[in-house]
């Protein structure tokens, strides 16, 4: 569906590359992740798959057709949720996703349905200026899915939403992938990667560090280990120790017959502390 | 001195030059003001082409024109209170020592100075109509208040910046009392003594035949203007 | 198709934002003042109603408009759909001529202004609201607030209103031919004056060439400020 290769960009007058040689791409029906501290160059190479930025040197090939010959055809199959929502404050709901469907020629989607998707029902006549934040995330998404798009870019499409909302959220981005459509999400909530997508993509200082399944990733770079906290005296101490052979490990028999033992929790490696681990950065 | 006071002048200093809006701000009056240094040769021009004598119109002409830098500073100062909302900068202020109060009386006192300092500027520095210089500060606080109040006729009124322009349109409608005290030769001309602008043209037509009608203009026409500001402050400090 | 449904959006979004109540308010006060006019005033009054606000009102609000619209990040999500640029910009246009030229014909009906030549001056009173409009555009793609606007289209307002002068027979050169509001001021002048046919013809063209001109300029900025920044 998408193959990047050697892709760089500078911006304006820039000296420096924003990207420097990114080399990936994204199959047919799977929900592709890209992971990265802010700046880190997602939302650039966003911009460049969808169309925004012109200037890229590289190779860029989206559902079939070479970026640098794009044409108003190529929006008649792809749906882009910005991470800022951008609608109209002076319009309702409905009005909105109205008016944006009438530019499709191909079948749109009825915008009441989409609304109730999301839990918007109710709000459909209301004006989005009167919407709190997590409302205008969910219209915006409802936006993004208007002409069935075959392929569907996200920016950080949970940002703000409650758990409620974000469950359901996580449901929609799922049904969307069992039609067949493929998904790009750009994140950098650990949680929504892991949950979320097929294979995931880490991005820092404009380059690719590693792409794999985040189950794979975890496995690879992941190590097990517990914690374990317990009383010396009047003090509480924690010890983090390494799950391979516990019945063995010097250090943790020793807790156990000479400690009192308050707590013990078994750790394994999440998608944020292998980030951490391959890339050497916090994700924030 | 860092006060907040001094703070918010230094941000809209330079809010002002970066954006050029500067340029507005001193050269919409400054050329107002050249414009008037030439009102005389234009009188002679408009004489000998047409045999057509434009002095009477002069102290209509001059009263007219000495209110539009007040009208500018209203509208650049509008316009900054209404990006700052949208950009959610009022919000921000209304958790600071300053408070929005404080926030408003600044972003009001600017443009006050500054347009009746320009029409102390203007009628001084032309000197083509004569004013006694009490009569000519009475007027100049009418225009300073009239100014508080299109800005805040604009901030109050509008939601956005898009809004705000539509109210701009409608706040020039204000200014027809002038031409309307000037030439309606009718009482009927006093269903516009609401605007404040009506005031200042009544001023200005007294004080040039000493009426003693002048305190009446001075005092009432006050009053007019402080009772519409009152309002227009009311509905903004609701609306925010 | 699509450039319709994006017309009628910008004539809901310009009547939800109050422009048609203000010129609503604005237009019954012109007929107003063209009715209490002696007979003579009339024509001269309405073609300078016409060239400094109705015709002109593109120029002073289309850069709050796109302001507006690009804050809300509005014309990001509107070109990642099958929308092309020149209908967005089109759009715009025509909404702007629109309002103008209902209020336009409102207060000609209003004041009962006609004449023979009113072909030239319905032509002077649709070219000169695009004019407009577009200088507005060329200015707005790139201004970034609204008071920064302001600057830039007082300036460059004042500039192409020269012309003024010559209509108003105070001063006059040659050089204000190029200008395009030498052209407008011609052509909204034709139920006031008898020009020659070269007189207005020239108009015609001068106002043909500028509006390709300026449509040139906008969608090349447009296309690299708005729908590519970088």
């Amino acid at each position: 569906m998408i193959q990047v290769n050697d892709l760089h960009f500078a911006y304006g007058s820039n000296s420096h590359d924003t990207l420097k040689g990114l080399n990936f791409q994204v199959d047919t029906g799977e929900i592709f992740g890209f992971l990265g501290p802010s700046g880190a160059g997602k939302s650039t190479t966003q911009k460049i798959l969808i169309g925004i930025l012109k200037n890229y040197r590289g190779a860029v090939q989206v559902n079939g057709l070479d970026l640098h010959h794009l044409n108003s055809e190529f929006y008649e199959s792809i749906g882009v949720a910005f991470e800022t929502p951008n609608l109209y404050s002076k319009f309702t709901a409905l009005e909105n996703l109205e008016f944006f469907a009438q530019f499709y020629t191909n079948e749109t989607r009825n915008p009441l349905e989409l609304l109730a998707a999301v839990g918007l029902e109710d709000a459909s006549e209301t004006r989005v200026s009167d919407f709190s934040k997590g409302m205008k995330v969910r219209l915006n998404f409802c936006r993004s899915l208007l002409n069935n798009p075959k392929l569907l870019f996200l920016d950080e499409p949970t940002a703000g939403l409650d758990p409620v909302n974000l469950r359901k959220m996580e449901a929609l981005i799922l049904a969307e992938k069992a039609r067949g459509n493929t998904i790009c999400i750009t994140t950098h909530d650990m949680h929504v990667a892991d949950t979320l997508c097929d294979r995931v993509a880490f991005i820092v200082d404009g380059e690719v560090s590693l792409i794999d399944s985040p189950r794979d990733l975890k496995l690879q770079h992941g190590e097990r280990f517990l914690e374990i906290e317990y009383r010396v005296g009047d003090s509480v101490q924690t010890k983090s120790i390494s799950m391979e052979k516990l019945g063995t490990n010097d250090t943790f028999q020793n807790i156990l017959n000479n400690h009192y033992v308050e707590t013990i929790h078994s750790r394994e490696a999440s998608l944020e502390d292998v980030f951490v681990k391959t890339t050497g950065r916090l994700l924030q | 001195m860092k006060t907040p006071v001094t703070a918010l002048a230094r941000g809209d200093l330079k809010l002002i030059v970066r954006d050029s809006t500067l340029v507005m701000a001193v050269f919409g009056p400054l050329a107002i003001t050249i414009l008037l240094f030439f009102l005389p040769s234009i009188e002679a021009l408009i004489l000998i082409k047409f045999g057509f004598d434009p002095g009477p119109f002069r102290l209509f002409i001059v009263s007219f024109l000495s209110l539009i830098p007040g009208m500018l500073f209203a509208m650049i100062y509008g316009f900054i209170v209404l990006d700052e909302r949208d950009e959610e900068v009022i919000d921000f202020i209304s958790i600071t020592p300053l408070r929005k109060e404080g926030y408003l009386t600044y972003k009001l006192i600017m443009p006050m100075l500054l347009s009746a300092g320009f029409f102390l500027f203007i009628i001084y520095a032309t000197s083509l109509v004569r004013l006694n210089p009490i009569h000519a500060m009475g007027i100049a606080i009418m225009v300073a208040i009239e100014t508080a109040i299109g800005t805040l006729f604009l901030v109050a009124f509008s939601e956005n910046k898009v809004e705000g322009l539509a109210f701009s349109k409608v706040l020039g409608i204000m200014y027809l009392a002038i031409p309307l005290v000037f030439f309606w030769n009718s009482s009927w001309h006093w269903i516009s003594a609401f605007l404040p602008p009506f005031w200042i043209a009544k001023a200005f037509i007294h004080s040039q035949t000493s009426s003693i009608w002048i305190w009446g203009d001075l005092v009432l026409g006050t009053a007019v203007h402080l009772v519409i500001l009152q309002y227009f402050l009311q509905v903004f400090l609701r609306k925010q | 198709m699509r450039l319709l449904a994006a017309v009628a959006q910008d004539i809901r979004f310009q009547f939800r934002h109050g422009f048609y109540y203000a010129y609503l308010v604005l237009t019954v006060l012109y007929i107003i003042t063209l009715r209490l006019l002696p007979e003579s005033l009339v024509h001269p009054a309405l073609t300078l109603i016409l060239f400094t606000d109705i015709c002109a009102l593109g120029f002073f609000f289309i850069g709050a408009i796109v302001l507006l619209e690009r804050g809300q990040n509005l014309p990001q999500s509107l070109f990642v759909t099958p929308l092309r640029l020149h209908e967005y910009l089109l759009a715009k246009i025509f909404s702007f001529l629109f309002l103008s030229i209902a209020s336009a014909f409102l207060i000609m009906l209003g004041a009962f202004v006609g004449g023979q030549d009113l072909i030239w001056f319905i032509f002077g009173a649709i070219m000169s609201t695009l004019i407009y409009t577009l200088f507005g555009l060329v200015f707005a793609a790139r201004a970034r607030h609204v008071n920064d606007y302001f600057v830039k289209a007082l300036g460059i307002g004042l500039l192409i209103s020269l012309p003024i002068f010559a209509y108003l027979r105070l001063f006059d050169t040659p050089l204000f031919y190029v200008f395009p509001t030498r052209a407008t001021l011609i052509l909204l002048d034709v139920l006031n004056v008898d020009y020659s046919i070269s007189e207005k013809l020239f108009s015609v063209v001068s106002l043909v060439i500028w509006f390709f001109i300026l449509s040139g300029i906008t969608y090349q900025r447009f296309d690299k400020h708005v729908r590519h920044p970088a």
